[in-house]
């Protein structure tokens, strides 16, 4: 899906004022995020949206 | 996932071998026509025929991946996470999650306008369920990941292991 847009940068190292975590996303961040949901420990949350970006949001225009 | 026939399948697959589940992650996604090919200085002209050269079933074929497969998994899941819930074995209530994009609140178009636009339904779609599926007890999340470094298939094998992990508990202890 995002593959040929990742191609563009190839270093994986992005500048902080366009991804203030300084990366992309990665399987370990996305694993995390389903195990907090999917565990008793996400059991009170419904109607959520998890923003998982590295902060990327706070930086360029957005609507979250 | 853009089949109601597979899906239903799929449903009925589950439900001969476990018979509920707890959690379901609907996480496929295309890319759709991008802006990749227009240069950053396009005239107002170039850029109208760039987005004007997208094949229109390209376009629509974004949503029906991206949005209406994540609705129609949804509803072939209802009974099985109903099941769920009635079965007990976890403590939480059972979960219906949609994967979107922050490119769903990203106004700059990074992948294109179909990707974020479909994904944008998707968070709204989730919204919606999450408050129809009160009367049922089905809880409805969504996650927007930020771009990732592309792992579809791990991501993919990660989610249904969690999916077979909590399907196949038969009770979590207390503490």
């Amino acid at each position: 899906m995002t593959t040929s847009l990742l191609s563009q940068n190839p270093s994986g190292v992005y500048p902080r004022d366009y991804i203030p975590a300084e990366r992309v996303g990665d399987i370990k961040d996305m694993a995390g995020t389903i195990l907090f949901l999917a565990s008793r420990a996400g059991g009170y949350v419904n109607g959520n949206v998890l923003l998982t970006d590295g902060g990327r949001l706070s930086i360029l225009p957005g609507t979250y | 996932m853009t089949s109601k026939s597979d899906l239903a399948a799929a449903a009925e697959h589950i439900s001969q071998k476990s018979g509920y589940v707890n959690l379901v992650i609907a996480n496929s996604g295309i890319q759709g026509p991008t802006l990749g090919g227009l240069s950053q200085d396009a005239s107002l002209i170039e850029f109208r025929d760039y987005l004007q050269s997208w094949d229109v079933e390209e376009y629509n074929r974004t949503y029906a991946v991206n949005t209406t497969a994540v609705f129609s998994t949804l509803v072939a899941f209802l009974e099985l996470l109903d099941k769920g819930n009635k079965a007990g074995n976890v403590e939480q209530q059972s979960q219906f999650i949609g994967i979107a994009s922050a490119g769903a609140f990203n106004r700059v178009p990074m992948a294109g306008f179909a990707y974020a636009g479909s994904k944008a339904a998707v968070v709204h779609t989730m919204k919606q369920f999450a408050t129809k599926l009160v009367p049922y007890g089905i809880r409805c999340n969504t996650i927007a990941p930020g771009r990732k470094s592309h792992r579809q298939i791990p991501c993919v094998k990660y989610t249904l292991a969690i999916f077979y992990l909590l399907t196949s508990l038969k009770s979590i202890p207390a503490t």
